[in-house]
């Protein structure tokens, strides 16, 4: 920037002193750049008397809106991930609480179905027994899980895993009960 | 280092407190609104631009720097909004026309009839020439001229450096100057004996 355009700019920014103004008149007397400062000078005044707009009505009122609709979707998505999080809990836990409760059974069927060839009169009243435990044990999962899954709520989403863990020990005591066993008795004592 | 009451309301509004913001945005809608209609010449655009900036702040409360001036920071959002705004509107060739209407929101309250004539004039000249403007030659103009920022907080709101911004409105002012003819030197009533 030269030495006049220089003054120029800082004469509009309001930044001369008398004798840079007076440097600067004479700089523009019959040049013509005279023209060109005439200009910026009458842009100058334009731009610095142009109005404000002022925002529009209910302006402040809608953003507000906004952000609370912006708040309420990111509660809503931290929500959804919390119970996918919990839905995953708890289908692992009811999924495991399955396997644990029936591999022990399936395994104690097989080894009284062998056992029951060798006494062939026995062998009609094991299967009867071990077709029972099984339709127990299948009615017993499924009560469980539709008691687990009406007992859901997200706030509360405790009371239904509690009941999804409580699938082991109903099972054990129903096939004690089917076995007719005390408490104090083995399930390998009724197998002899 | 923002207005003490204002900083209350930033912190209030950082523990989730809706109202304290609904107050920074009562506080600074005028200003947001002004700048981004400046900037797009649109007065639908300008107060969507002016409702996302202050949902970019409200989102971004966390990263406010609590030792600059919130305003500023305030219109650093809107001014990038709009810039990017004007760039995607030159990537999608749509037109930023808008005839002016009839009537102009002014600061002052009930101006007469004749004012509000000038001024609509004035003014629909004014956005004539900004938008023979590159967006961040406009936003300095703006800056400089409707918020009286100093080349400092101009950089600091474009993110540049003090030097740029003196260049940057020195073309600016050029380009302008050299769009200026005689009827912007006319004198408001010469204007308006001329309309009626």
């Amino acid at each position: 920037m030269d030495r006049k355009n220089q003054l120029m700019q800082e004469s509009l920014d309001g930044e001369l002193s008398p004798e840079q103004q007076r440097e600067l008149d004479t700089l523009l007397d019959g040049s013509k750049e005279r023209d060109e400062y005439d200009k910026l000078q009458v842009l100058d005044d334009m731009l610095r008397t142009a109005p404000h707009e002022r925002a529009p009505q209910r302006l402040a009122l809608k953003i507000m809106g906004r952000i609370a609709e912006s708040v309420k979707a990111q509660h809503m998505r931290e929500m959804d991930q919390d119970l996918s999080e919990m839905a995953e809990a708890v289908i692992n836990v009811a999924m495991t609480t399955v396997t644990v409760a029936t591999l022990p059974l399936l395994v104690g069927a097989s080894w009284m179905m062998l056992n029951a060839q060798a006494k062939p009169e026995v062998a009609e009243d094991v299967l009867a027994k071990v077709t029972a435990l099984f339709i127990l044990t299948i009615d017993v999962i499924q009560v469980m899980l539709e008691e687990a899954q009406a007992a859901y709520d997200p706030e509360n989403p405790e009371v239904a895993m509690a009941i999804l863990t409580m699938i082991p020990s109903t099972l054990l005591l129903l096939v004690k009960q089917v076995l007719g066993l005390d408490d104090e008795d083995d399930l390998d004592d009724s197998a002899e | 280092m923002s207005d003490p009451t204002i900083s209350e309301w930033v912190y209030a509004a950082m523990d989730g407190d809706q109202d304290a913001f609904a107050e920074i945005v009562y506080a600074f809608q005028d200003a947001v609104y002004n700048l981004c209609y400046r900037m797009l010449n649109n007065r639908t655009e300008a107060e969507d631009a002016a409702q996302d900036a202050f949902l970019k702040a409200y989102n971004n409360l966390g990263r406010y720097d609590h030792n600059r001036s919130f305003k500023t920071w305030v219109m650093t959002i809107a001014s990038n909004h709009c810039i990017d705004i004007i760039r995607k509107r030159r990537m999608t060739y749509v037109s930023i026309d808008e005839p002016i209407p009839a009537t102009l929101s002014l600061a002052s309250d009930d101006p007469q009839p004749e004012q509000v004539t000038e001024m609509n004039e004035r003014s629909a000249r004014i956005q004539e020439l900004l938008d023979h403007l590159q967006e961040d030659y406009r936003a300095a103009v703006v800056l400089r001229y409707w918020y009286d920022y100093s080349y400092a907080e101009i950089a600091e709101v474009l993110d540049t450096t003090e030097s740029a911004i003196k260049s940057r409105l020195f073309r600016a002012r050029q380009t302008l100057a050299a769009l200026i003819t005689d009827r912007d030197a006319e004198p408001g009533e010469d204007r308006l004996s001329r309309l009626s």
